[in-house]
């Protein structure tokens, strides 16, 4: 019974021309966050919000003063990166400035009209160490771009990784986000490049989901092949595929502000989703409490684990032909100029390891 | 007057013919001397020597000797100067003679109708209604004082015995009629005399008779079925002015009838989406669950089977209403103002009132669709005395789901069934026994990744009993239970959610009807809930999810009221009461305990206390009016206006664009206050065409002074502190609801049209102004269109055309460190989907009932959203990386939906 159209859940979907409101535009948006690890560091970007339906680049407040304070009153002053971008490295063992688990962190940061902004304490946790990463593959019936009923291949990936540091009794709460690095060839042709060459290209994966883990709420010490994401096994698997992923720490309040943005970022519309609201960051302006100030600033400590995915027994299609000419429209421009795409280099990563 | 004194009037009437003077009493003039003789004798003298006539009993008249002399004296002083001293007092009746009663007998009391009833009655043999009456109904030693006589009785079936419910009993030589309840019976007040009576039902054969109306009586009519000539243009009747003349305000009555003939969702005919077609029911889309009542939220909705209560009356999510039409006696939706002998929610009353089964044949009834199919079986367990009826449905459509090409949804499951059972036992005359129980199942899954399984089981023994004419009582038990499970298949938050209600109720209400222009209605409910909030379990070896269980909650709702029905005088009348409720939110509980009390948050727990069982922990009162009064303008208009106070002690959290079958029935505790609301209306009825066109015109307001909404990102699963979720806030309504409808006819159908707000108030919402609520839609507007040329066919059109729903629209974004943009989202509810509008087509082929038939079959067609407008159920906005943002528009149902249903009935 069209019981299923029904259901709504997934109904017909349609775009639609709806006018929407204008934001504020004098809004400013700060996240950031301290790493500690290996090479420490903080990073800051302040921009003013965009209106939802601009497609130019967000104003960046460019001559701001930042300021990193811990909880023991230590304060160290970022530099200016880029535009709108400030930040540092943290050296370890730093006694001026002490950059720990077990620590809270907060950001101070004076608009160069004059607004100051704080961020409230955020507490860093160690992070346990993953144990495992692995893939499994799985088949899925999906209508094809020629709306035929066909088969795919997906692959999934799950991780297994303790729910407390070590030494630490405490679980915690868990945040991993993901690149995907593969090889690109590009095709054989003898202008205007006369020698085939071989692109790394790295893309950040499932941007439009959060993946959080509240390891507090769990019942077990150790989160079991925990499904991360589900990729499509296509062309990007063809010559060997890196998936990493970055296992952070979250306080509880940075939990909630990513939990709550996962919730608005990949709405459906569905009949049991709960209604949007407002993503609530950590920094207020004390001389204005009314003031909204949107982003997040979290101290976090991070694990990187990689998972190497082998060309497969089943033939993939290739992206680009092995042979073919510019002069044909049907082929990507990619495939002579690997280099033109954003995120690829011809150098081999160092973790690349077959 | 005593009986006697009426019979000498009867008398007095009958000898008529041979007094018949030739001059009226009030003209003669006396001239006479009486020495030292007692009354009688004077009085004989009288009627020899004049053309006049006394009547009296010997036993009032004094025997004492007097002593009188006149002179042209007028009659009227003659009676005087005889009979005051006797305390006696007369009448002069007519032209026929002088009645002479004790004083304390004759009085005010008897009007001149009084009088002219008789007169109608037993005189004027010229007049061609005097001919034998096909029937005569009371006496005239029941005559009332002022020439009226109260009728009463009931319509049934000839052959099923059951109630005709709606059925016209209808005067048409003085114009006055009625409909019959739910239980067939009627009651009318009309002058005695003579008259011609009508009684239509649409299907059955209608009764013209010469009817004598001498005074109080019954009058019980046996229907039959109508042979229908397939030739015949058969859609005609006396419409009436129940709307016009009912002293309540903001009532929608549906008969089965009326909603078996609209088109229906894949043939599945449905009592909510006929109430969906009133003025102020609305529902922000196609497939949600429940219904909003005049501003109210779903859970505001008070929804009845018998005395039962019902907390799902969906199937299939919110596609069908649980409520099978085969075994409906009637339906009644309170809008706003609510009698006082309901209470407990805020919006709206659905009364549905089950049918008894045959109680002397036994028949089956059902319809076969591609989806579903129900069947209804009833018949007397022992004829004339006990009878019982049983309902089924149940959908199949999983087959239809392996058709379609979308893997989610082959992948998807959706089966629904209920079943209802009715035995009743007239133990006598007066002592009705009815045993009820209902049960339904609904389990959905959808792509294999998660499902909803829900169940109601419901049970009521209800005892009637007749007192005397005017006094009856109806106590009822019910036990209900309603389970739901949520069930998430995959990944690391597999589980399985469960949370139930359930519920112990005792009502008895007394009718009392000392009058015919009052009727007192009073009785006592109580309502002991036990809820069962959650109880989380892992499902599979990969699941994260810890087991746990939250504490089940006890609350006990007890009311007792007191209604009056009262008609004042034949323009105004006023239906008023007062209901007063007590809850009691019971141990044992566990309570937290905030810093700030009015403001719980999760971080400012001080303290927790636990309550043993049995001990109340919060505890609430409500007083409640209730009034409705009409005041008749003239014989096809009036005015009304009502007010009631209303309160609401268990609540629906659910903070999705639709409630699930999966939200949690929440009583209201020492945090959670129970929803209170003012709800006042007033309106204008007017009637035209002998009844047949009925327009209203209503304005309505609410003030609601205690409700809540929720935070943003309100985290409402497995939450033991529920209320640092709610937000506390006021809300109002307001609205007008014009309806026009052509009740007969060939062509016939209704115009509906609401113009409404509904918004709310919260802090820490929208900075605390007000904003929309997400059922708020200022214009809604249906038309149903009928044709019926014949008994055989009937063609039906549905339009419906509403605002769309508000929702909220992102305003702003910016891009996180790893591109991720995140969307700012506008003030709550600031933005509208389009509007929606739909039109629904079905036609009815009806075989022609032939009393000689023993099966009658009906194929009915429905396309519904006939020219596939793919309506917007919600919006919702998305901005990929790298890409423009976009608004996109979900739509449940985006093409036309045929259904062919087969319809049968054995008779």
């Amino acid at each position: 019974m069209v019981l299923l159209g029904v259901l709504g859940l997934w109904g017909c979907l349609s775009e639609i021309s709806l006018e929407v409101p204008e934001t504020n535009s004098d809004s400013i948006a700060i996240r950031g966050k301290v790493l500690y690890g290996d090479t420490s560091f903080v990073r800051v970007e302040i921009t003013k919000v965009s209106d939802f339906t601009a497609s130019d680049i967000p104003e960046a407040i460019i001559g701001a003063t930042v300021e990193l304070m811990n909880d023991n009153g230590q304060r160290i002053q970022l530099y200016t990166l880029d535009n709108g971008v400030y930040g540092r490295g943290l050296p370890a063992s730093d006694p001026g400035f002490l950059l720990e688990p077990g620590r809270s962190y907060r950001l101070l940061v004076l608009s160069p009209n004059g607004k100051q902004y704080i961020s409230r304490e955020e507490p860093l946790h160690a992070v346990p160490q993953a144990t495992g990463l692995r893939q499994d593959t799985i088949q899925r019936e999906i209508i094809n771009d020629a709306n035929n009923l066909v088969e795919q291949d997906y692959l999934r990936f799950l991780v297994t990784t303790p729910l407390s540091a070590e030494g630490n009794a405490e679980r915690v709460r868990l945040k991993w986000n993901f690149t995907g690095t593969y090889r690109f060839m590009e095709s054989n042709v003898s202008s205007p490049y006369p020698n085939t060459r071989t692109c790394y290209f790295t893309d950040v994966l499932d941007l439009e989901h959060v993946v959080v883990y509240n390891g507090r709420e769990s019942g077990q010490d150790v989160l079991t092949d925990f499904f991360l994401l589900e990729e499509e096994l296509n062309y990007r698997f063809t010559d060997g595929f890196y998936l990493t992923a970055v296992q952070e720490s979250l306080g509880e309040g940075a939990f909630k502000y990513w939990e709550s943005a996962s919730r608005v970022v990949n709405l459906t519309g569905n009949f049991f989703e709960a209604p949007p609201g407002k993503v609530r960051g950590n920094f207020y302006n004390p001389e204005d409490p009314d003031e909204e100030v949107f982003g997040y600033f979290y101290a976090t400590q991070q694990d990187t684990v990689r998972l190497y995915v082998p060309p497969g027994d089943k033939p993939v299609r290739q992206f680009c032909p092995l042979e073919a000419s510019p002069a044909d429209d049907s082929v990507s421009p990619v495939c002579f100029d690997c280099q033109s795409r954003r995120g690829s280099t011809l150098e081999k990563p160092d973790f690349w390891v077959e | 007057m005593h009986p006697i004194y009426k019979l000498m009037i009867i008398g007095a009437l009958l000898m008529s013919g041979a007094l018949l003077p030739a001059q009226s009493p009030d003209d003669l003039k006396v001239t006479a001397n009486f020495q030292s003789q007692p009354l009688p004798e004077i009085l004989r003298q009288l009627q020899e020597a004049y053309p006049i006539a006394f009547y009296f009993r010997p036993d009032d008249l004094p025997g004492t000797p007097l002593n009188a002399t006149f002179e042209e004296t007028p009659i009227g002083t003659v009676m005087n100067e005889l009979l005051i001293p006797a305390s006696l007092e007369y009448l002069i009746y007519r032209d026929y003679g002088i009645v002479i009663f004790p004083r304390n007998y004759l009085g005010a009391n008897y009007t001149a109708d009084f009088y002219q009833a008789l007169d109608q009655q037993l005189s004027g043999s010229d007049d061609p209604r005097n001919r034998a009456p096909d029937r005569t109904i009371g006496s005239l030693e029941t005559l009332q004082p002022t020439g009226r006589a109260r009728i009463r009785g009931q319509i049934i079936d000839a052959q099923t015995d059951e109630p005709i419910i709606g059925a016209t009993v209808y005067f048409t030589d003085v114009e006055m009629g009625t409909a019959t309840d739910v239980d067939g019976n009627f009651q009318l007040d009309i002058p005695s005399g003579r008259h011609n009576l009508s009684i239509e039902y649409v299907g059955y054969q209608e009764i013209i008779e010469s009817v004598a109306v001498l005074g109080d009586g019954t009058l019980n009519i046996r229907l039959e079925k109508e042979a229908v000539n397939l030739e015949e243009v058969l859609v005609k009747a006396e419409a009436l002015d129940v709307n016009v003349e009912s002293a309540q305000i903001g009532v929608e009555q549906l008969d089965v009838k009326s909603i078996n003939k609209l088109p229906s969702f894949l043939g599945e005919v449905d009592v909510v989406k006929s109430l969906l077609l009133q003025p102020g029911v609305s529902t922000i889309g196609e497939g949600a669950i429940g219904f909003n009542v005049r501003g109210g939220e779903v859970d505001q909705n008070l929804i009845m089977q018998d005395d039962g209560m019902l907390f799902s009356s969906s199937h299939a999510l919110g596609f069908f209403s649980s409520f099978n039409t085969e075994l409906i006696s009637f339906v009644t939706l309170y809008k706003g103002n609510l009698p006082a002998q309901f209470g407990g929610r805020l919006a709206s009353v659905l009364n549905v009132e089950m049918r008894d089964g045959s109680y002397r044949d036994y028949r089956v009834k059902g319809g076969v669709g591609l989806v579903s199919t129900k069947v209804s079986f009833e018949g007397p367990v022992v004829k004339d005395k006990s009878s019982f009826i049983t309902g089924f449905r149940s959908s199949y459509s999983d087959w239809v789901l392996k058709l379609v090409k979308l893997p989610e949804i082959r992948r998807s499951s959706a089966k629904f069934y209920d079943f209802n059972f009715r035995y009743t036992h007239r133990l006598d005359d007066k002592n009705t026994l009815s045993f009820a129980g209902y049960s339904s199942h609904d389990r959905f899954t959808y792509n294999e990744l998660f499902g909803f399984d829900y169940n109601t089981l419901m049970g009521q023994i209800i005892y009637k009993k007749i007192f005397s004419d005017d006094l009856f009582s109806k106590l009822s038990f019910t036990a209900s239970r309603y389970e739901s499970t949520q069930l998430d298949l995959d990944g690391a938050d597999a589980s399985e959610l469960d949370n139930n209600i359930t519920y112990y109720k005792i009502r008895e209400q007394l009718t009392y009807t000392p009058s015919r222009e009052l009727q007192w209605d009073a009785g006592i409910s109580s309502i002991l809930y036990q809820v069962d909030p959650g109880e989380i379990s892992p499902l599979g070896n990969l699941s994260q999810v810890i087991p746990g269980k939250l504490e089940q909650q006890q609350g006990l709702e007890t009311a007792a009221f007191l209604n009056a029905n009262w008609t004042l005088s034949p323009a105004f009348s006023l239906s008023g009461g007062l209901r007063f409720a007590a809850y009691q939110f019971l141990g044992p509980q566990t309570v937290f305990e905030y810093a700030d009390p009015e403001r719980p948050t999760g971080e400012n727990v001080v303290n927790t206390t636990d309550y043993k069982s049995g001990k109340i922990i919060a505890a609430y009162t409500s007083l409640e009016p209730r009034l409705s009064m009409r005041y008749r303008l003239g014989p096809d208009m009036s005015i009304k206006a009502g007010y009631s106070r209303t309160s609401q002690f268990i609540n629906l959290i659910a903070n999705t664009n639709t409630p699930t079958p999966n939200s949690l029935w929440q009583l209201s505790t020492d945090y959670i206050r129970p929803l209170r609301s003012h709800n006042f209306s007033i309106g204008y009825f007017r009637n035209f065409d002998n009844n047949n066109w009925e327009t209203s015109l209503e304005t309505y307001g609410r003030l609601i002074d205690d409700l809540f909404d929720y935070r943003d990102f309100a985290d409402l699963t497995m939450n033991d502190q529920l209320e640092t979720e709610l937000l506390p806030g006021i809300g109002r309504a307001y609205g007008m609801e014009l309806s026009i409808r052509k009740r007969e006819g060939i062509v016939n159908g209704s115009l509906s049209y609401t113009l409404s707000r509904t918004e709310r108030q919260i802090e820490g919402i929208n900075e605390g102004n007000w904003y929309p609520s997400n059922f708020d839609k200022p214009h809604d507007m249906s038309l149903v269109f009928n044709y019926q040329p014949n008994q055989r066919y009937t063609l039906t059109f549905n339009f419906i055309y509403g605002t769309g729903r508000p929702t909220t629209a992102p305003i702003g974004s910016y891009v996180e460190v790893n591109d991720l943009i995140i969307p700012i989202y506008s003030d709550r509810n600031q933005l509208r989907v389009p509007d929606y509008h739909r039109l629904d087509l079905a036609f009815t082929m009806g075989q022609s009932h032939k009393v000689t038939k023993k099966i009658k079959t009906s194929w009915t067609i429905s396309l519904y959203n006939l020219y596939g407008r793919a309506n917007a159920f919600s919006v919702f906005f998305t901005q990929r990386p790298f890409n423009t943002p976009r608004a996109n528009k979900l739509s449940v149902l985006g093409n036309v939906f045929p259904a062919l249903t087969f319809n049968f009935e054995t008779i």
